[in-house]
């Protein structure tokens, strides 16, 4: 019974998300990668009965005012600016699209796209007067929020900016690493396993105020560290490593002595005498500590 | 027969007239008494201002026996730290508490927005996110840090009454 009714819901759920007329792809969105905007003028929350014999020498054309005005400009209302025309879906001619990378093509920083979402109608190249959906030659307006993906770079820390006793979290995006021996495809396809929780460690070493540098251990001292203090969490679902610190108790500071930013490798828990350094260790990436 | 059921209508409609009831609001409840006794942390979160999602991460994991009592006799906290394990103490181990209203710029201990911790001369304002009175089991605070007044990071506390 409870198989069926969450059947019965997941059915539910599909037809509301396939159900409307106006969706984007892909969904999470990374707005700094190109984005496919689709428009589908057969379903009834269109409210477009003038567009129903769009083609392609009739076609569509995107108007959109969020989050802001595309950086080429809408046009007019009774002349679309020939950059926004739509492309109509081979395999269903009901579906009209356009692809565009949301920062560049609105010209807005990430945080301003997320913030606002898109907002945005398809019309004819000539919109027409009157007031309505049954008079003019374009849909009913869309808004459409954008969902950020958790993490796509290969490192994402959290929070963005920080301050050293601020709890700080490093998300390592393995399936992003660009070093084979880490990289959880390249190993899959040299038949090697992949790398799990208790595989790697984290080291961290940091450059301070007063010119010193420290680490959590000298890098390939690290496979001897028998405690689980620098071992990354693994969420086995997602394939990433995460990784939690107060950055001012990790090392030891002088009073006064404040640190200026952080160095984060992740190492491969075994003994690296006599191998090359690709083999246990990924490249380092640098992370601001405070304001700046 | 219209007429007599139009009458008859009529004074059910005049019988069913009733002067107005006026409630009593009462006095607003006393927000010092409601912070009164002992808190323990339930619940505590990470958001990331800057990120466009706002994301937030659960750090409840950090905290155990993270138990903070206020005074009202008094006006002071205490952080018992006794039974203490592990997680970052933002607030101070003891010291002096208020109740403040930021619209108003003072004190006050009936529409409070924030409290406000004085711990070794340096004082923690942390927003309320919901008014406590003395029938509520949870107090949920919010720590708010800034660069350059802009707001960074914050974190939301969950405390359940003892």
């Amino acid at each position: 019974m409870k198989k069926i009714i969450l059947f019965l819901c997941f059915v539910s759920i599909c037809n509301l998300i396939f159900s409307q007329a106006a969706y984007i792809q892909p969904v999470p969105t990374n707005v700094n990668s190109t984005t496919r905007i689709n428009v589908d003028i057969s379903k009834p929350d269109c409210e477009c009965p003038n567009l129903q014999d769009a083609t392609s020498d009739d076609p569509l054309y995107l108007w959109s005012w969020l989050p802001a005005e595309p950086i080429v400009g809408n046009g007019s209302w009774d002349s679309s600016n020939e950059e926004l025309k739509m492309t109509q879906n081979k395999n269903n001619p009901n579906i009209w699209f356009i692809d565009v990378i949301i920062t560049d093509f609105y010209d807005v920083n990430e945080y301003t796209a997320y913030q606002n979402g898109l907002s945005y109608l398809v019309k004819k190249k000539n919109g027409l007067d009157g007031g309505n959906n049954d008079l003019e030659n374009k849909s009913r307006d869309f808004d459409i929020t954008l969902i950020p993906p958790p993490c796509e770079d290969r490192l994402c820390p959290h929070p963005k900016v920080m301050q050293q006793d601020d709890y700080f979290t490093i998300f390592y995006n393995i399936s992003q690493e660009i070093n084979i021996n880490f990289n959880p495809d390249s190993l899959t396809v040299s038949n090697k396993e992949i790398l799990m929780h208790g595989d790697i460690s984290i080291h961290l070493r940091t450059n301070t105020s007063m010119g010193n540098t420290y680490e959590n251990s000298p890098q390939n001292q690290m496979f001897n560290i028998l405690d689980s203090n620098f071992i990354p969490s693994y969420n086995a679902e997602e394939r990433y490593f995460f990784y939690t610190f107060i950055p001012e108790e990790i090392f030891d500071l002088e009073p006064s002595e404040e640190i200026v930013e952080i160095e984060v490798t992740f190492i491969k828990n075994i003994d690296p005498t006599g191998l090359m350094p690709g083999l246990w260790r990924t490249q380092m990436q640098t992370f601001q500590v405070g304001c700046n | 027969m219209n007429r007599f059921t139009l009458f008859i209508l009529s004074i059910i409609i005049l019988l069913s007239c009733r002067d107005p009831y006026y409630g009593d609001l009462g006095s607003p409840s006393d927000k010092i008494e409601a912070m009164s006794g002992s808190w323990i942390l339930e619940n505590v979160l990470q958001i990331d201002e800057k990120a466009p999602d706002k994301k937030q991460i659960d750090l409840s994991n950090f905290y155990q026996n993270f138990i903070i009592t206020f005074d009202t006799d008094s006006m002071t906290f205490h952080l018992d730290t006794i039974n203490l394990i592990s997680g970052k103490n933002y607030f101070g181990n003891s010291g002096k508490w208020n109740l403040y209203n930021s619209q108003l710029s003072q004190y006050n201990i009936v529409y409070p927005d924030k409290i406000s911790l004085e711990n070794n001369n340096t004082v923690l304002d942390l927003f309320l996110l919901t008014p406590t009175t003395i029938f509520d089991n949870h107090l949920n605070l919010r720590f708010v840090r800034t660069c350059e007044n802009d707001l960074a990071v914050s974190y939301e506390y969950r405390f359940v009454r003892q």
